[in-house]
């Protein structure tokens, strides 16, 4: 081997090397990134056994409207979220999306109201934005039977 | 004696060039994979747009919003599975020593800007889709997020392809770039299970394969996915041709420049 392949060679070599450790940092920051802050919202659940660490500082809070609750008063819009068995009444100042209604999944901005719960707050969630999430569950529309119905 | 030779020689060479010339323009003009390619994707769009518009129901939810689910997700996996697969698989193929060939490079940089437009349109049509449903028109969960970045990793991978060095080197830059813009692509996939995000998890690829949609929504989306499909085989073929007639504008170049030596005095 001549001392030009061998430089050659060991080029290559070094090349490779700085690639595979940037691709393990790539990887390791998605990685750490994602895992920690990715999470795009708490479920109520979540939300309310760590209520400790949230305090009163702005999340997102994710749950499915309570149907029976839902309440318009003056630009508020008052209601409840549920996630598994865990109930937290929500007063809104944000228009609520046009699919906004009892059963769906949202996703709310806000925070905790002051309290004397854990973390200094109450269960209340003051929020200032409304999202629909919707599920991958698609329904096919009946209008025949609407029309049953209004005859 | 010896400049008759090369006079021999160099109208071989002429010859030879001519040839290959007259093989590029022959390949590249109309052709029944072109015909076939357009008038399919022609068709499949007019069916998908009948089909979706006024066959398909409403969605008890999401009404007429539903029939955005023939667009973006059919755009969607053309860009993810169908164009940046292929760019993954060409550029494995120029990097593996046995089947290397500067065809791969090339279709690896046609299915990529296919994907990059794709992509474009995935985002486009996902936040309009975002506004009418979520109330948003974009908002940083992880696979909107993530899709972003997909965007930027194959647009840089584009600008690297313009980059200068020998035909190999090129290459070689290109495929290993092309490796790793593709670490992204699992990654928007599996978003929505690792991760608690605004964006619905699959309707079609669900871990098991089965549909949470009806099955004439179901069946209009396949259709949607045929359409983006050959639209995508059509714009390959038509880019490639792209690549082979910019070899014959290089050839001409080349041949006018050795008449303009031979001329001289």
């Amino acid at each position: 081997m001549t001392t030009n392949e061998r430089l050659l060679k060991r080029r290559k070599l070094r090349i490779v090397i700085v690639l595979a450790i940037l691709l393990v940092i790539f990887g390791a920051l998605i990685y750490e990134g994602l895992t920690n802050s990715i999470e795009y919202f708490e479920t109520a659940s979540q939300a309310v056994a760590n209520r400790q660490t949230l305090g009163t500082s702005d999340f997102r809070i994710e749950g499915n409207v309570i149907g029976s609750t839902i309440k318009r008063k003056n630009e508020e819009t008052l209601f409840s979220i549920s996630s598994g068995k865990t109930v937290v009444p929500v007063i809104s100042n944000g228009s609520p999306p046009q699919l906004f209604q009892p059963g769906i999944p949202v996703v709310l901005v806000g925070h905790f109201a002051k309290g004397n719960g854990p973390g200094g707050t109450s269960l209340l969630f003051l929020s200032s934005q409304i999202m629909v999430k919707h599920t991958n569950q698609y329904i096919a529309a009946h209008p025949n039977r609407v029309k049953i119905v209004k005859n | 004696m010896t400049s008759i030779l090369e006079t021999e020689n160099s109208d071989n060479q002429t010859q030879k060039e001519i040839t290959l010339i007259e093989n590029i323009l022959k390949k590249t003009g109309p052709s029944y994979t072109k015909y076939i390619l357009g008038i399919g994707s022609v068709l499949t769009a007019c069916l998908t747009i009948w089909l979706g518009l006024f066959i398909t129901p409403k969605d008890e939810h999401l009404g007429n919003t539903v029939r955005l689910l023939y667009v973006h997700p059919p755009v969607a996996w053309a860009a993810l599975y169908l164009a940046f697969g292929t760019t993954t698989l060409a550029s494995l193929l120029w990097l593996w020593p046995k089947t290397r060939s500067y065809f791969w490079d090339k279709i690896a940089g046609a299915s990529a800007e296919i994907g990059v437009l794709y992509l474009a349109l995935t985002l486009v049509t996902g936040s309009i889709w975002g506004r009418t449903t979520w109330g948003v028109w974009w908002t940083w969960d992880a696979r909107l997020t993530l899709t972003a970045v997909l965007l930027v990793l194959y647009i840089a991978y584009l600008a690297i392809r313009q980059l200068d060095g020998s035909d190999k080197t090129k290459a070689n830059r290109n495929a290993i770039t092309a490796l790793f813009a593709a670490i992204d692509v699992p990654i928007v996939h599996f978003s929505v299970l690792w991760w608690n995000t605004l964006h619905q998890t699959a309707s079609v690829l669900t871990p098991g394969l089965h549909l949470t949609v009806p099955l004439s929504m179901g069946l209009t989306m396949g259709l949607g996915f045929l359409c983006t499909t050959l639209i995508w085989g059509w714009m390959m073929k038509v880019r490639y041709d792209i690549e082979l007639l910019k070899v014959v504008d290089s050839e001409i170049e080349l041949q006018r420049a050795i008449m303009q030596r031979r001329n001289e005095p």
